[in-house]
């Protein structure tokens, strides 16, 4: 080998090892003979990478380590702290969480709230929005919200909000009114909303029979406009079961009224939202094997490709339960969604994901 | 030496291994010292890494040797996939199954010379030495100072306790 080469591989190592004991803390260990090797003096980096082991086998461990010393909370508490989320309800078995209780410890537990991401509220009687906007400043990070049975009574009068996702049910028309209202409000940076309206499209179908219906959406127009960011939308209209024959119902005039309302919602999206998700959830009930499809009807109105030229392709995403792991029983799925929608099967790709229960 | 396809490594203490180039190379360290060299006669000189600790990460990668060919590439998703779902196979758990000082010093040294499954692997282990232990196990297990005050750590217990809502 030329000397210059070897010169240079070697100057090369040592360049490298004395970066690595600049960057590593490896001044102790430079010959055979140097002290003996801890943890303590493992490299930040390495110590990191343990701690985000130990995040993925249990959280209560790493929760331990960052009581452990000075210099393991400080690495440890960000994989502690990652994906909190603080749930708000009555009845939670660890420890007191209602509103009004996660308002009064907030101040108290300021460091740890301000890592906060995800928010669920549930039973939420005694909350309105303007109380939970005033919770937001205190909660920086906040970045899905979730409210289970919210009771969506006054309105804010804030500017943008951090929230990422947002995650509601409706359940009267009214609530649509405030929840339109609140994107309004809070909507800037939203990218992703589910939205839970089995029970709604219930208590319209009763109001309102007529072909006409086009549910309360007329409002959710001026919504997304507010939601510039705005991704992906889940809207959970209703089941559909059919058997593991592939035989469903019959669509009657309600599900066409579901359709009519979902093409509202889709029509008033904007530009930016370009992936709709049809969820099938299976479920093996004795010998009676059922696969629940929501949406189905309304997604067909995605079939025309002129309407929707920008939904190139449909997810179908299952959750799949013991019977359904088989290759057997995936294309049984498949063969069902062509059966039950066969507009949208030709026009749109369709596109599965897998998850298991 | 005479045969392409095995290198001399030259532990920091002076100690010599005469490896097989494909072994050699599941460092990306070596890797890139190696491609820049060319074909070459010359021993390789490992500055930071001792006999012991050196035969120990040579046994590795022999015995890995064949995982290497087939996750070669540049495939970062899939190499990130690998490492979230690897379970510690019988044979590494064994592997690790040293002394303390040891086994953080193969994982320093596999750092260094960029041996990522060997550095998943040596911290999956202590992560799985952590696991399910108290603060004081810990303490006890890695000779680790407590600096906290008992008030402070009462605290934080608390504020770990609010945070930790599931």
């Amino acid at each position: 080998m030329p000397m210059h080469i070897l010169s240079r591989l070697w100057s090369s190592l040592c360049a490298s090892s004395t970066e690595s004991r600049l960057h590593l803390g490896w001044e102790q260990h430079t010959d055979a003979t140097a002290s003996t090797r801890t943890v303590c003096t493992l490299p930040p980096e390495l110590l990191l990478y343990i701690f985000e082991q130990v995040a993925r086998l249990d959280k209560d461990t790493i929760a331990t380590c960052t009581l452990s010393s000075k210099a393991w909370r400080q690495l440890a508490l960000p994989f502690f702290l990652d994906n909190v989320t603080i749930r708000v309800t009555p009845w939670h078995h660890r420890v007191e969480r209602s509103f009004q209780v996660l308002l009064r410890s907030l101040p108290e537990h300021s460091n740890v709230a301000a890592q906060v991401k995800n928010l669920r509220l549930s039973e939420t009687s005694e909350l309105d929005y303007c109380t939970l906007l005033t919770v937001k400043p205190q909660l920086p990070s906040l970045r899905n919200l979730t409210l289970e049975s919210a009771f969506l009574k006054t309105l804010p009068s804030v500017r943008a909000a951090s929230v990422r996702s947002i995650t509601i049910e409706l359940v009267e028309r009214k609530d649509v009114a405030s929840f339109c209202e609140f994107l309004q409000a809070a909507g800037a940076n939203v990218t992703t909303l589910d939205i839970w309206v089995p029970k709604l499209i219930e208590v319209e179908r009763r109001l309102a029979l007529s072909g006409d219906y086009i549910g309360p959406w007329s409002a959710f127009d001026d919504a997304v406009k507010a939601c510039p960011k705005l991704q992906t939308v889940r809207i959970y209209i209703r089941p559909y079961t059919i058997r593991q024959s592939g035989e469903g119902d019959v669509p009657s005039r309600s599900e066409e009224n579901s359709l009519q309302l979902f093409a509202s919602i889709v029509d008033a999206l904007p530009p930016t939202t370009c992936r709709l998700c049809v969820y099938l959830r299976m479920k093996e009930i004795g010998r009676i094997r059922e696969i629940h499809m929501w949406d189905l009807f309304a997604l067909d109105a995605l079939s025309d490709k002129s309407s929707f030229p920008r939904f190139k392709h449909v997810w179908i995403k299952v959750t799949v339960s013991r019977w359904s792991e088989s290759s057997s029983a995936r294309k049984a799925v498949k063969k069902g969604v062509k059966a039950c929608l066969p507009c949208l099967h030709r026009n749109k790709g369709l596109r599965y994901e897998w998850t298991k229960a | 030496m005479g045969d392409s396809n095995r290198l001399t490594l030259v532990a920091s203490d002076g100690g010599k291994f005469v490896v097989d180039k494909e072994v050699v190379q599941m460092s990306v360290l070596l890797k890139n010292m190696i491609e820049d060299l060319g074909e070459t006669d010359e021993s390789i000189p490992i500055p930071n890494v001792t006999s012991p600790v050196l035969t120990k990460v040579i046994e590795f990668c022999e015995n890995h040797r064949t995982d290497a060919a087939r996750t070669d590439g540049p495939n970062v998703d899939g190499d990130d996939a690998r490492m979230r779902t690897a379970v510690v196979s019988d044979w590494d758990r064994q592997f690790f199954d040293v002394d303390q000082d040891l086994m953080f010093e193969i994982i320093v040294a596999a750092n260094y010379l960029d041996i990522k499954s060997l550095v998943d692997v040596g911290c999956k282990v202590v992560a799985d030495m952590i696991k399910g232990k108290s603060p004081q196990e810990i303490r006890d297990l890695f000779d680790i100072v407590n600096d906290f005050s008992p008030e402070e750590e009462a605290a934080l217990r608390k504020e770990n306790e609010w945070a930790n809502d599931r």
